[in-house]
């Protein structure tokens, strides 16, 4: 059981550096569009 | 951050995987990390010229290295793709203003994206090969190429697909040690006139520890044989006698105990 759970470590770093190494995504976070308050002082 | 977010996810769904099917683990994956490497430095806006050569380089030989394990191969091709369209842009991934004005995003051609390893261009002779799959949008925008399509089936298959063979325990493995070969005499088909004698030849012939025994003590063995019982006269216990003091192998002894049964 221990040598799957380390096996399987090793198979989930693998998969991460494989992803980093070889993919090339384009992720950012999004950029929520918000209602703005206009404000005009009248004299 | 949010791209090393989604790799650590990966991760760990490949860990669930893992867990799951235990898949055969490929060889040589120091190339993996030292293709990685570069490929971080961009993420993080550390450009290294040449470096992509190291990343090309180190994926290509992983993945003809491990061509025989389910998905490696299709892995390589996603990472080909993706490589031949950073290639044009000095390791850069495109990604046309057109995709990203589709998401709400402005941004000028040749803006380097903080967080990715994207480039803004105008257009591309290998857009089909740039980021222009939206995947998500709002709130978190994910946009993909076809390349990334394909390494991500091929590490799929390869957790799914290439089961580990456990070895079989020490335990259970059977050590034997051949036996040298000898020439055996070979017995004359029809009939003998010391069927008694034949018995034994053919025992031993079929069952190299019965000859050993034969060897040791043929009257012995003859009358204590598991399966076959041998009713020995007073003439064949003599010529076991006389064949056991003359030979020293068991290839002798059958020898000699085959032409006794052929009459010579």
């Amino acid at each position: 059981m221990a040598k799957k759970i380390v096996r399987a470590v090793l198979a989930a770093l693998l998969v991460g550096t494989i992803a980093l190494a070889a993919t090339a995504p384009y992720g950012a976070p999004g950029t929520r569009k918000s209602s703005s308050i206009t404000l005009s002082i009248s004299q | 951050m949010t791209l090393l977010t989604l790799y650590a996810l990966s991760a760990l769904l490949g860990l669930f995987i893992a867990l799951w099917r235990s898949p055969r683990l490929p060889r040589y994956n120091l190339l993996v990390v030292i293709a990685a490497v570069p490929q971080l430095g961009s993420l993080l806006q550390i450009d290294v010229p040449g470096m992509f050569l190291v990343s090309a380089a180190g994926l290509a030989i992983w993945c003809l290295s491990n061509r025989a394990i389910p998905g490696v191969l299709v892995v390589g091709a996603g990472a080909l793709m993706n490589l031949a369209a950073m290639a044009l842009y000095g390791g850069r991934m495109p990604i046309t203003a057109d995709v990203l004005a589709a998401l709400g995003q402005l941004a000028e051609p040749g803006t380097h994206l903080a967080g990715s390893k994207d480039v803004v261009v105008a257009s591309s002779p290998l857009w089909l090969l740039s980021d222009w799959l939206i995947v998500m949008s709002e709130p978190f925008v994910l946009v993909v190429s076809p390349g990334d399509i394909l390494v991500v089936l091929g590490i799929l298959l390869w957790l799914i697909l290439s089961p580990h063979e456990e070895r079989q325990p020490e335990m259970l493995t059977v050590h034997a040690t051949p036996m040298p070969v000898e020439p055996f005499a070979r017995l004359i088909p029809g009939q003998s006139a010391r069927p008694a004698l034949t018995r034994l030849a053919l025992l031993a012939a079929a069952n190299p520890a019965f000859a050993e025994r034969l060897l040791q003590d043929p009257l012995a063995a003859a009358a204590a044989h598991p399966h076959y019982h041998v009713q020995l006269d007073a003439h064949d216990r003599a010529t076991l006698h006389a064949i056991r003091a003359r030979a020293r192998t068991v290839g002798e002894f059958l020898g000699e105990l085959a032409d006794v049964v052929d009459g010579k």
